[in-house]
């Protein structure tokens, strides 16, 4: 009897930490979750001005974004730039993963640290840096001047994946390639790329969350061609009105499936076993 | 287009003269030598294989031995020597072009494709149609018997099978000769002897030459036309299995190859053909085997005599190479006995015997008279020990 007590008590004074610890998780969502929760909400609501609840819904603020033309702009040109910029960052990360996981060249530390560098300086250096180099070039507030400048910071979350993916490949894969008969770039195309593919992909939806969220660098570089956030940005400074909510809920839902196709392609690449580790060859 | 053809007959002069009562070993190697950093991983070795043959190179961990299929593989680079593949000179060969196809240890099977496009890699990089490409496939699919498994993805084979993958992706594109890094070291023992059966019949079937790289002795006995035993970037000795057995050449093949006793003697009376030594287990006496030098009285030299070759006296009938030796310890292997007793000189008598409790039975700390025939000793020349 009193063995039996003995043996419950950890458990029981246990309890309320776990209860606490259940309250402290679900806390956190809500204090992660509840504006926009709360954002969402106010987009379907018919008033002007934030209020409790359940006076009405209305899809008035969607109609008058969609009328009023201007965020939609910058959308449209958010998901022309951030792309592209994801698509050149994925290709110019790929090969420079490949050639830092492939080759020894002087150099390679050099090579890993300016493409790793735009993540490190701030971004409102970065933009009035680009600003007066692309002002030079005549390249200044165009589309593709935000493509440019977002290539250069968005290379290093995307080939950061991609390396992460190329260190799980065995040498003997491209070599067995060779062996076959395959040329360098044969074994590139069809083993490499093949088996990089998932990190690829993942990087290129990293990169472009990355570009689809930037701001600073945007306002510098967009002129008249504004990404959305540097539109909503002057929507604010102008007027406030539930269309930002309309507009946020839009990106909310989009960022979220882009998330989740991250989360779909990444997560299966970070939590695998990394399988050269038994398949390495022994060294004889 | 003249100038080219002024070339032609230069060229035909300049091509060595082909002895035609010698065949073209399938792969032949010259003095290849290569390092990494300070460490040098082959010393200048030579080797040849002829077509058709079941090459083993055997060897402890560092030896050299990948280093050596890599090398012909053209993976790595010698610093010097010749490699030539069918008679071709072969060394400034990039890999793809070189006819030889290697198996890796861990099978380097393509994850992003099934069975069957791992297969037919090698067919579909050259220009062959679908249907020769498909027969192809069939063919070595059905002589490593995977053709019910050509839909399957890599990751559903178990070991056995990915191993065939891996061999018939290598014999698809018809090599000169197959190289195989230690296949069957992923494979379980009782797995491994069936294949090792399987690997032999399929190699005589299609005639061409494997060299067959393992740590294994007993895989590289049972299939191997001939064995090279490597040690630190050197080929120790070269031989049929039988030679390499019973008549080792150097005394690090007399450790490394089967269940031998060695023993450091000096000779004391030598007439060709036999000799006489002193040892610290007693005199004991050699034939020497025609051909080979009669080591000169005072030379020092090694004895080597197999632990399967010793055998227990109990009369004292028998005067030559007859030792006294005290039992120290037993070890069940399977179906034989190691025994292991120490000489009267303190070194190590390692003896087995095939019937447990057979006649060299006896408790431990008992003192047993051993003798083997002088048939059975090997002599080498005394190396310096390291």
């Amino acid at each position: 009897m009193t063995m039996a007590l003995e043996s419950e008590m950890p458990r029981r004074r246990r309890d309320p930490l776990v209860l606490l610890g259940r309250g402290y998780i679900a806390a956190a969502f809500v204090f992660l979750l509840l504006p926009i929760t709360t954002l969402i909400i106010f987009s379907f609501q018919k008033n002007q001005y934030a209020s409790i609840p359940g006076q009405g819904w209305s899809l008035r603020w969607y109609e008058k974004l969609f009328s009023d033309g201007a965020l939609v702009a910058a959308l449209q040109n958010s998901l022309i730039v951030s792309p592209v910029a994801a698509t050149g960052a994925s290709i110019i990360g790929f090969f420079a993963a490949y050639a830092i996981h492939r080759y020894r060249f002087p150099g390679r530390n050099l090579l890993l640290t300016l493409i790793m560098l735009p993540m490190l300086i701030p971004a409102l250096i970065l933009g009035i840096a680009f600003l007066g180099l692309l002002s030079r070039f005549g390249l200044e507030g165009k589309w593709y001047s935000v493509v440019v400048a977002h290539i250069v910071l968005v290379t290093a979350p995307a080939m950061a994946i991609i390396q992460l993916r190329l260190s799980q490949m065995p040498a003997s894969l491209e070599e067995a390639a060779w062996n076959l008969g395959a040329t360098e770039w044969q074994s590139l195309t069809r083993v490499v790329l093949p088996f990089t593919l998932s990190g690829i992909a993942g990087g290129w939806l990293l990169a472009f969350t990355f570009s689809f969220d930037e701001f600073i660098i945007a306002w510098f570089v967009c002129g008249f061609s504004p990404t959305l956030p540097v539109s909503i940005y002057a929507y604010i400074v102008g007027s406030a009105d539930p269309s930002l909510n309309a507009m946020a809920t839009i990106i909310f839902a989009l960022s979220g499936l882009f998330l989740l196709g991250v989360e779909l392609l990444l997560i299966p690449i970070l939590i695998r076993v990394k399988p050269g580790a038994t398949a390495e060859e022994a060294p004889h | 287009m003249s100038a080219a053809l002024q070339f032609a007959p230069a060229e035909s002069v300049a091509a060595e003269p082909v002895d035609l009562a010698k065949p073209v070993p399938d792969l032949a190697l010259e003095g290849i030598r290569k390092q990494f950093g300070d460490h040098v991983a082959l010393h200048g070795l030579d080797l040849e294989v002829a077509r058709g043959e079941f090459v083993a190179v055997i060897g402890p961990s560092g030896c050299g031995k990948t280093t050596l299929l890599r090398i012909v593989a053209g993976l790595e680079t010698p610093d010097s020597g010749l490699i030539r593949v069918a008679g071709k000179y072969v060394a400034d060969q990039p890999v793809h072009k070189r006819g030889v196809r290697l198996v890796w240890q861990n099978y380097a099977l393509f994850p992003h494709l099934n069975v069957r496009k791992n297969i037919e890699f090698g067919l579909t990089l050259q220009k062959y149609d679908r249907k020769t490409v498909n027969a192809k496939v069939e063919q070595v699919a059905e002589l490593v018997d995977i053709s019910s498994m050509l839909s399957r993805q890599t990751t559903e084979l178990s070991g056995g099978q990915k191993q065939r993958v891996a061999i018939a992706r290598a014999l698809a594109t018809d090599p000169e000769i197959l190289l195989l890094d230690e296949p069957l070291s992923a494979l379980d023992a009782h797995l491994r002897i069936r294949v090792q059966g399987e690997l032999k019949r399929l190699q005589r079937r299609l005639g061409i030459s494997f060299v067959y790289v393992t740590h294994n002795q007993s895989e590289a006995f049972s299939m191997a036309d001939r064995i090279v035993v490597m040690n630190q970037g050197r080929a120790e000795q070269i031989g049929t299995p039988q030679e390499i057995f019973q008549s080792p050449k150097t005394r690090f093949v007399a450790q490394f190859v089967g269940m031998n006793n060695l023993i450091d003697a000096t000779v004391l009376t030598a007439q060709p053909g036999f000799i006489t030594a002193t040892s610290g287990c007693g005199q004991l006496s050699a034939r020497i085997p025609p051909g080979e030098p009669t080591p000169q009285p005072g030379a020092a030299i090694t004895l080597v005599v197999q632990a399967a070759k010793i055998r227990r006296v109990r009369a004292p009938d028998r005067q030559e190479n007859r030792i006294s030796a005290t039992l120290r310890d037993r070890e069940f292997v399977g179906s034989q006995v190691i025994y292991y007793l120490d000489a009267p000189d303190g070194s190590e008598i390692r003896v087995v015997v095939q019937e447990p409790f057979g006649n060299l039975e006896a408790p431990i700390g008992a003192a047993l008279d051993l003798y083997w025939d002088f048939d059975d000793l090997v002599v080498l020349p005394r190396e310096a020990t390291p």
